[in-house]
């Protein structure tokens, strides 16, 4: 009993080490290509930064920092939307991090618009979630999974009392952070807040440029994003104020490549 | 025990502080509703704060108009926001004798050798209508314009009466909507009695303030009340639960709204409408240099008090100043909006000398004149002698009085310049921990992983306990405790050790042995693989129980028992 035991403590930390392990794997050519944007921002040569950064991501190494240093080189170039629409982007990865959120309320204190932000109060920032990653709700999730189903396991073998009160706890955590994992991912796929990203965007009527001009927002302003057709976007701001934007002019935080029309 | 006592004492100590915090008396005079006829009753309450009992009651000027009646008195203690205040309340009922516009005030009452005076009211008394009422039904509604006439964001009071002489509850009161006109109702509905057409009515009478946007003449179209009129006089025992709705609606009243002059309107006329007045003041007004004065600059008024404006401070090349946030308080009550707007500056001078500090202005239109006023500060002159150390320190100018907070005074740190922060370049940023996680098929290892594990553990077990070798070895198990606990219970009967073998062997092999004999025994038993010596050792133990059971021969029963059991345990080994 007591080998069954060993074995089965000796496959948790296994499972639980792998992700540091994981962690420490970076790629060679994306050092060198994360090396050379610092390096070309550090000489203001922000256009070769924004270009190393970009193609970093698109390489896969999509985190919150390199989002963070691509919203730093556009801002340092003037284009305050799109350094928004990057530190909003690096906040859904590293969204405790001080240096960015000093940044982002640098950024949002250039833009024109007064929107409010009243429509993102959520259940999951009331829970503070907002201060965690997905991947970091999910990775305790799984922890607690792992952990649960392999007391169940020992159970099947030791009936003791310790592991049907270690399983009862389990089972509450698990329960508790199903919820917020399930709340979290919810969260995270109906984001719709979009910035905008030219200058001045005129909002109209309907997805024609000859209909009538709402209202007008500007660069930096979050929207939120209803429905995108023939490269109009529908947005809203609040209730009362919905229109159509040309596509081009915004760009969602949380990309879909069904929008992408 | 102690704790309980020591928090008991905490809070009663807490309670008699803010008790003590809240000793100042003060006294509020009302009065139910401000217009009546001779031949109402109004309720006045003299409410009298900071005290629960006064060394006379209250003397109330004003009052040689009425006959008045004793209401009553009340005593009262209340915690808010874990503040206590009590208080005593007097009631009266009062009656006019006459016709007219009557001020009724100050009360005046003595605690504790102070004399606390309270506010002033005013009743409007008018000849008795011989028209309302005088036909009317049990229910009807009215209502009236304070001025039909008015300028444009001058305060109009719509006032709406309710008569009734029947039960009536869930009332909804619809007002008409009329574009570019606002109402705001004026506190909460009063409700007083009545006499119209030579009958008693209890009204409820509900005031809104009226404010026209722009200019025009407006038709105020009906308002409409909605209610359940309870049934009376019923047959059934519930009668008195059943209503009939009813919606009763006022005639249209024609409000007609004019432009503000243009003649005599002051450069950056705010739009201020109604009757205000000016208080200011600076305090110290002998400093050093380097220290900080306040001026305060509080507006209070009736009429549209929205439009108070935020004065701007003039350029004062003496001294720094700190602007703080305006205070703006508003209060209704039946005679319309009213409110104070508070401004504070902090003036720190930087150099000896005697400064002027110039007057300020704010204008506003008074409808009652017709003519726009200016309201105007006076002059203060600031004599600032040289300050000790010419470092210059910043007071925050205070809303309770603008008094800098005791204690070494700290220089509120500034913001000089504004950037962002450097990026971040450690390569250890590169990857997302955790990531991998929640893509590809390491989510769903990670997700079913476990499940999977546990449910395959569980069916095996299930499977296993099933299968014909396990339930050889359940049954041998069971035969084995079975035979060991009937032996247990022998001691000398030999019948019983032989039948308690015989179930033994049957439950083990599965079989159905009547009667069992020794060499019936050894035969089946080196059946099924049993070891020679087992064999003929447990062949003689059941020869001797035999012997002993068939010939009357002497048994030992608990030797014969232990020895059986002994070896029915080598037995189970061998054949395994």
């Amino acid at each position: 009993m007591s080998m069954r035991i060993r074995f089965m403590t000796i496959l948790l930390l296994v499972c639980l080490s792998v992700p540091f392990t994981a962690q420490a794997q970076t790629n060679g050519s994306a050092e060198e290509n994360f090396f050379e944007a610092n390096r070309a921002y550090k000489n203001e040569a922000f256009q070769e930064a924004i270009a190393g950064y970009s193609k970093l991501i698109e390489n896969g190494f999509e985190n919150g920092h390199t989002y963070y240093n691509l919203g730093n080189a556009y801002f340092r170039l003037g284009e305050v939307g799109r350094a928004i629409l990057s530190y909003e982007r690096a906040r859904l990865f590293i969204p405790r991090d001080s240096d960015l959120n000093f940044n982002l309320s640098q950024a949002k204190d250039q833009t024109l618009d007064a929107v409010s932000d009243s429509q993102r109060f959520s259940l999951p920032d009331l829970l503070g979630l907002d201060r965690v990653n997905r991947y970091e709700v999910f990775f305790v999730f799984i922890i607690m999974n792992v952990l649960f189903f392999g007391v169940l396991c020992i159970r099947i073998f030791n009936k003791s009392e310790w592991t049907y009160y270690l399983s009862i706890f389990l089972a509450i955590f698990i329960g508790i952070g199903a919820c917020v994992t399930a709340l979290k991912w919810y969260e995270s796929i109906t984001d719709d807040r979009t910035i905008v990203i030219a200058k001045e965007v005129e909002v109209l009527a309907g997805p024609d440029p000859g209909d009538t001009i709402l209202f007008k927002i500007h660069e930096g302003a979050v929207v939120h994003h209803e429905r995108s057709e023939d490269g109009w976007t529908l947005l809203h701001l609040s209730e009362d104020k919905r229109g159509w934007a040309k596509s081009d002019q915004l760009e969602r935080i949380v990309q879909r490549k069904i929008d992408r029309s | 025990m102690k704790r309980i006592t020591m928090t008991i004492v905490l809070v009663l100590s807490c309670l008699l502080a803010s008790a003590s915090g809240a000793a100042q008396v003060g006294v509020t005079l009302s009065l139910e509703r401000s217009e009546a006829t001779p031949i109402d009753t109004i309720r006045m309450e003299v409410k009298v704060s900071g005290t629960r009992s006064g060394d006379t009651a209250p003397v109330i000027h004003g009052l040689e108009s009425f006959q008045v009646t004793q209401g009553g008195t009340s005593s009262r203690v209340e915690i808010v926001n874990g503040k206590m205040s009590s208080g005593i309340d007097y009631s009266y009922f009062i009656q006019p004798r006459k016709t007219g516009v009557f001020t009724i005030g100050p009360a005046e009452i003595e605690v504790d050798g102070n004399r606390a005076k309270s506010n002033t009211v005013t009743l409007d008394v008018k000849e008795i209508s011989q028209e309302p009422g005088s036909n009317r039904g049990p229910v009807f509604i009215e209502a009236s314009i304070s001025s039909e006439e008015v300028y444009v964001e001058e305060q109009a009071m719509y006032t709406i009466k309710l008569y009734y002489r029947v039960g009536i509850d869930d009332l909804s009161l619809k007002l008409p909507e009329i574009d570019h006109i606002v109402f705001k109702q004026l506190g909460r509905p009063s409700e007083y009695q009545t006499t119209c057409g030579g009958k008693a009515y209890q009204v409820l009478e509900v005031r809104h303030s009226l404010l026209a946007s722009q200019a025009g003449e407006y038709a105020i179209w009906s308002s409409s009340m909605r209610m359940t009129v309870r049934q009376s006089g019923g047959h059934s025992p519930f009668s008195f639960l059943s209503g009939r709705p009813l919606t009763l609606a006022t005639d249209p009243v024609v409000l007609k709204v004019r432009d503000l002059p243009e003649k005599g309107k002051p450069t950056g006329f705010s739009g201020l409408i109604g009757d205000f007045q000016i208080e200011s003041g600076l305090e110290p007004l002998s400093l050093k240099a380097g220290e900080s004065a306040t001026l305060t600059i509080r507006i209070s008024g009736r009429g549209n008090v929205n439009r108070i404006p935020d004065i701007d401070l003039p350029e004062m090349p003496f001294a720094r100043t700190y602007s703080d946030k305006p205070v703006m308080e508003t209060q209704d009550d039946s005679h319309g909006i009213g409110g104070t707007k508070t401004m504070k500056w902090a003036l720190v001078p930087e150099k000896a000398g005697r400064f002027d500090v110039p007057p300020l202005t704010v204008s506003f239109f008074n409808p009652h004149t017709g003519e726009y006023t200016v309201l105007k500060t006076p002059l203060y002159t600031l004599s600032v002698s040289p300050g000790e150390d010419q470092a210059v320190t910043v007071f925050q100018a205070t809303p309770n009085g603008g008094k800098p907070a005791e204690g070494s005074a700290k220089q509120e740190v500034r913001q000089v310049g504004k950037d962002i922060l450097p990026i971040h370049t450690t390569l250890t940023t590169l990857s997302v921990p955790y990531r991998f996680l929640s893509t590809g098929w390491f989510l769903w290892l990670a997700l079913f992983g476990p499940v999977s594990v546990y449910v395959v553990l569980l069916c095996g077990l299930r499977i296993y306990k099933r299968s014909p070798e396990h339930l050889v070895q359940l049954r041998s198990r069971q035969a084995y405790r079975s035979l060991q606990k009937r032996c247990r219970r022998l001691h000398t009967d030999g019948g019983t050790l032989i039948d308690a073998f015989t179930d033994y062997l049957n439950d083990r092999f599965d079989l159905s042995i009547g009667v069992l004999t020794a060499d019936d025994t050894a035969r089946l038993l080196r059946g099924h693989g049993a070891g020679d010596d087992t064999v003929e050792t447990i062949r003689r133990i059941i020869q001797t129980v035999e012997n002993a059971v068939y010939a009357g021969k002497d048994l030992n029963g608990a030797d014969a028992a232990g020895d059986l059991l002994e070896r029915v345990k080598t037995l189970e080994k061998e054949i395994r």
